[in-house]
């Protein structure tokens, strides 16, 4: 209570010290001026945390980019707006974002995007940091070399298509609910999704930006969070022009390494392309053959590994031993851990496929010894990944003029607490979701991205979820040398760019 | 031969999981002590950053739905339904332009006279459907190659 109090006062006092931020502007969009913004506010991703009022301000900062030869002046604005329920008005929660925009471009025709990534309960760092922004960091990914990652300006960055919205989920970041709300009550699918909506349309509302080309890109539960927040923001008649399903998790219950029930015939590619990395696969395909090598292992699974497993689900018939030699010829594994786990999920085959090695599941090319600290969390490529993202947002954000007292939440602990419960089951499945969406805007592009080495959201599943919407939507798919978050390899981030760049000029209308 | 076996991983799988779901909730990082009798790998706990991941008692889930056609179209028209019959507060199965404004429906609100064809100043269900499959018919006309 003591806080609470403590936190409306520091408020109303910085209130009148700092200039309301907000960014953007009308129509072309002018350059505001720099304003610094030292937010007193302590947050919280506590389940039961509440902030008991929101304000809306920004520190906005001036900077330049140079993007194949051009030099892209932009405005960064680092702050939290309030989302509110569009009914009553009541405030729900207040988002920490961080916006990028061209200077003086015509609203009209500059796309804007809203991205974020999963978990559930996941800040934006990776995509923020990682990806598409004007800065950033540099892995190294897939060696784990590197001691630190150095951020750097972005020649790959999305700024020269597309005004970039980088938002962190509430209890993440510096998200927090508004009290009566806890950041609780919107963990949930479908409260999460609700209130992603209020902060697109509050977003839009503060910078006149309704005119825009809008687009939404998501990573891992981001792409779950894109279906239910495509459907219902058209419904709320924001028309969305594109959607961006970076590594895909549509449907819960048809990933194998989430529900025990699910075939894992999806991940058969996947294992297949990891198997070809390591040159374990029998024969093992060169490099440039690898994309003609998995529509055979993709026909594999679809043909003769997924009926053998639906059929030893039911009734416990074991494969023929020619099916078994297939599978180890193609995916490296020894056969004893085919006859031992025939339904192979991904965490047995990244502990199997190398004896005293384990291989990384967010991306399989990251291999380490066993008994090495970066296998002590089961996963070593998020656990190299993990630490230099967690430490670079702070110092980050002071260069961007935004400080607070508060610990940046890379990983809250919703996930624990998520309802998962969607439309009636136990685990989203959002494909009817992305139907609707598309039933209301025929006009909306999906373009889903994906890593061959990716073994949490296995390529070929996304193709199975995705391949359910009628024939004819507007979906397209791409795949690249990688695990989930394919844009940390220096190589596949500049193909991935030169694919985004073609889908946003066919999504709106430009040459 | 494999029969045994086979069967007896399955079986083993969902229990091995839900010890190590424990051990996350007891502590993020670090290490956990967990018997792996059935597995010869190396104990390890999941990280909790690892993405997807849900709840032990949400992993036996029913099979999937893998809806598609007419099945997943049905689906679709149950969720906007739901919208609809969700603004229609007054349960005439009907709505206003203002009932529409008013229940965060800025869809119907933004195409209200091209839906309300007759010009009565209500529509219906049946009414947003039929917009909805024309604009889908006249979207797939424009994706036809002019000759």
């Amino acid at each position: 209570m003591i806080e609470a109090v403590r936190r409306v006062i520091v408020a109303a006092a910085v209130s009148v010290l700092v200039g309301c931020g907000g960014g953007g502007g009308s129509d072309n969009n002018p350059a505001p001026p720099p304003t610094t913004f030292s937010d007193p506010v302590a947050y919280s991703s506590a389940a039961e945390a509440s902030l008991p009022t929101a304000a809306e301000f920004a520190a906005v900062t001036r900077h330049q980019l140079a993007i194949d030869g051009a030099t892209l002046p932009y405005t960064a604005t680092a702050g939290h707006l309030t989302a509110r329920n569009p009914a009553s008005g009541a405030a729900e929660a207040s988002f920490f974002y961080v916006a990028y925009t061209l200077d003086n471009a015509a609203a009209a025709q500059r796309p804007v995007t809203f991205f974020y990534n999963g978990g559930p309960g996941s800040a934006t760092a990776w995509l923020h940091l990682g990806s598409f922004g004007p800065m950033r960091l540099v892995t190294g990914d897939p060696s784990t070399a590197a001691t630190a990652f150095p951020l750097v300006p972005n020649p790959h960055s999305l700024l020269d298509v597309s005004d970039l919205v980088f938002v962190d989920a509430v209890g993440t970041g510096f998200s927090e609910a508004v009290a009566p709300n806890t950041n609780s009550t919107f963990w949930g699918v479908d409260a999460d999704a609700l209130v992603f909506r209020d902060f697109v349309m509050r977003y839009l509302a503060a910078n006149n930006r309704g005119v825009s080309p809008k687009f939404l890109f998501g990573e891992s539960y981001g792409t779950t969070r894109s279906a239910v927040l495509a459907n219902v923001l058209e419904t709320a008649g924001v028309d969305l022009d594109g959607v961006v399903l970076q590594s895909s998790i549509l449907n819960y219950g048809s990933n194998c390494g989430v529900v025990f029930n699910a075939n894992c015939m999806g991940f058969l590619p996947s294992y297949a392309a990891t198997g070809a990395w390591y040159g374990l696969d029998n024969p093992n395909p060169a490099p440039a053959d690898l994309p003609q090598y998995l529509l055979q292992a993709r026909t594999l699974a679809a043909t003769q590994y997924g009926p053998a497993v639906a059929q030893f689900m039911t009734t416990h018939a074991p494969p023929s031993t020619a099916l078994l030699t297939t599978l180890v010829d193609t995916t490296g594994l020894a056969l004893a851990n085919w006859q031992a786990h025939f339904n192979m999920a991904s965490q047995t085959y990244q502990r199997n496929l190398i004896p005293g090695t384990l291989i990384g599941l967010y991306d399989a090319r990251v291999s380490t010894p066993v008994n090495n600290a970066l296998a002590r969390a089961g996963d070593p490529s998020s656990t190299f990944f993990e630490g230099g993202f967690a430490s670079a947002v702070p110092a980050y954000l002071a260069t961007l003029n935004y400080t607070t007292p508060s610990t940046y939440v890379l990983l809250g602990n919703a996930i624990q607490t998520w309802n998962f419960r969607h439309d009636g089951v136990a685990v989203p499945d959002t494909i009817p979701d992305l139907a609707s969406a598309m039933a209301q805007n025929p006009q909306l592009r999906v373009l889903s991205v994906n890593g061959y080495h990716d073994l949490v959201t296995p390529f070929f599943q996304t193709e199975l979820d995705l391949g359910r919407l009628d024939p004819g939507s507007n979906v397209e798919t791409r795949f690249y040398v990688g695990g989930h978050m394919t844009y940390l390899d220096e190589t596949s981030i500049a193909l991935e760019k030169a694919d985004l760049k073609a889908f946003y000029a066919g999504a709106t209308g430009s040459p | 031969m494999n029969r045994f076996r086979l069967s007896r991983s399955r079986a083993l799988a969902p229990r091995r999981t839900r010890t190590v779901g424990a051990c996350i909730a007891l502590a993020i990082v670090a290490a956990c002590p967990v018997a792996l009798a059935a597995d010869p790998a190396p104990a390890v706990i999941e990280t909790p950053l690892r993405d997807p991941w849900v709840p032990p008692q949400s992993r036996s889930a029913p099979a999937a739905s893998q809806t598609r056609g007419a099945e997943l179209r049905a689906q679709v028209d149950r969720k906007l339904a739901a919208a609809f019959d969700a603004a229609d507060v007054a349960h005439a199965g009907t709505l206003t332009r203002e009932q529409a404004r008013a229940a965060g429906l800025g869809f119907v609100v933004r195409h209200f006279d091209d839906i309300d064809t007759q010009r009565t100043g209500i529509v219906r269900f049946d009414d947003l459907r039929r917009f909805l499959d024309a604009n889908r018919e006249r979207a797939r006309a424009r994706k036809q190659p002019a000759h």
